[in-house]
């Protein structure tokens, strides 16, 4: 089952941890003082959409299709492409 | 966002506001950039890239047609992925990545079959057989999804693995003994030395007919990095089934 699928994706990227934590401080996140990403607004810990774990800032791999963070791995990775970039069969 | 958009100079300028309060036209610029959904940021970036690469391979997407919405499909990427290091010779960082799959226990024994599999090169090859059930029996998606389950469950009855140290009589017990299971399929593989003793058994007993009439015997030899990677497939003959011989003695 397909939640959206992102037609402009062009490729996978590596940012280093500040690049990594303006973006997400530019999108409504942060950091807590354990390493736990965090909503600025809420100061809730953002859960793994796939491992349903809170998700640590060196840990996290921040995704389109309005913003996905997850726990990286190769698992998770393997379902985001799944869910967002693989296109429905005719 | 401005024309000739650079990615270079876009992520300098995250560099450059690290540490810094954030403007409110930086941040407008950001979440520009970042709704255009063209990027994901990840630490395994180009295995991440390998991945959607496999799942744009015309194999892979012929699998997921026939198998529908069967609960491996967001797995069995990982699981190319492993063979393919494999087959490079990256065998540590696919040892780490077989562990997470053990680890994480999201996928039960199923998941971790598959991963199994594709650590000994033979998932891509069971991968085909389900997808020729399909091209030749016309098999719908639920029997697909049973027989590529029954296959996970059932792997260490319907294969015989060929070790180095395996000898002749040992490979034949055990490859009767499979055979006397009667399950519509079963595999042998064997790989770098072990390739030549589990040739040399199965011509023989391929010429002593003991598969004659019971199983068809397919085989896929690959070599990789110098390494011969062997699969046999054999496929139960089925009630009634006549082979082109036998019509033409029948008429």
């Amino acid at each position: 089952m397909i939640d959206m699928l992102i037609e402009n994706f062009k490729r996978f990227i590596k940012l280093n941890d500040d690049q990594k934590l303006v973006l997400l401080k530019s999108l409504g996140y942060d950091v807590n003082s354990n390493g736990f990403i965090i909503d600025s607004k809420t100061g809730n810990k953002i859960l793994c959409k796939y491992t349903e774990k809170p998700v640590l800032f060196k840990d996290a791999s921040i995704l389109p299709g309005s913003t996905v963070i997850v726990n990286t791995s190769l698992i998770t990775l393997s379902e985001y492409i799944f869910d967002y970039l693989e296109p429905e069969e005719d | 966002m401005p024309n000739g958009f650079n990615i270079n100079e876009f992520l300098a300028k995250l560099t450059v506001a690290a540490g810094k309060e954030l403007a409110g036209p930086f941040i407008k610029e950001v979440r520009e950039w970042w709704l255009k959904q063209e990027y994901g940021v990840t630490v395994y970036a180009e295995e991440a890239e390998s991945l959607k690469k496999i799942g744009e391979d015309s194999f892979y997407q012929l699998f997921k047609k026939y198998l529908g919405d069967h609960w491996s499909l967001k797995l069995i990427k990982v699981g190319i992925f492993v063979s393919r290091l494999n087959e490079e010779g990256r065998k540590k960082r696919a040892k780490k990545l077989c562990d997470e799959v053990y680890r994480s226990r999201k996928y039960g024994k199923r998941g971790q079959r598959i991963i199994q599999l594709a650590s000994t090169g033979v998932l891509e090859p069971v991968m085909d057989y389900i997808i020729d059930l399909k091209l030749r029996k016309g098999a719908n998606v639920l029997e697909l999804h049973r027989e590529f389950d029954e296959i996970l469950d059932e792997w260490e009855k319907i294969s015989v693995p060929v070790h180095a140290k395996s000898n002749e009589i040992d490979i034949k017990k055990n490859i009767q003994k499979t055979m006397g299971i009667k399950y519509p399929i079963f595999f042998v593989y064997a790989a770098g030395s072990a390739s030549r003793i589990a040739q040399l058994t199965l011509a023989k007993m391929n010429n002593e007919n003991i598969f004659q009439n019971k199983y068809l015997m397919f085989s896929k030899i690959k070599p990789i990095n110098n390494v011969e990677y062997c699969l046999w497939t054999f496929e139960k003959v089925e009630e009634g089934y006549e082979t082109i011989i036998s019509k033409q003695i029948k008429k």
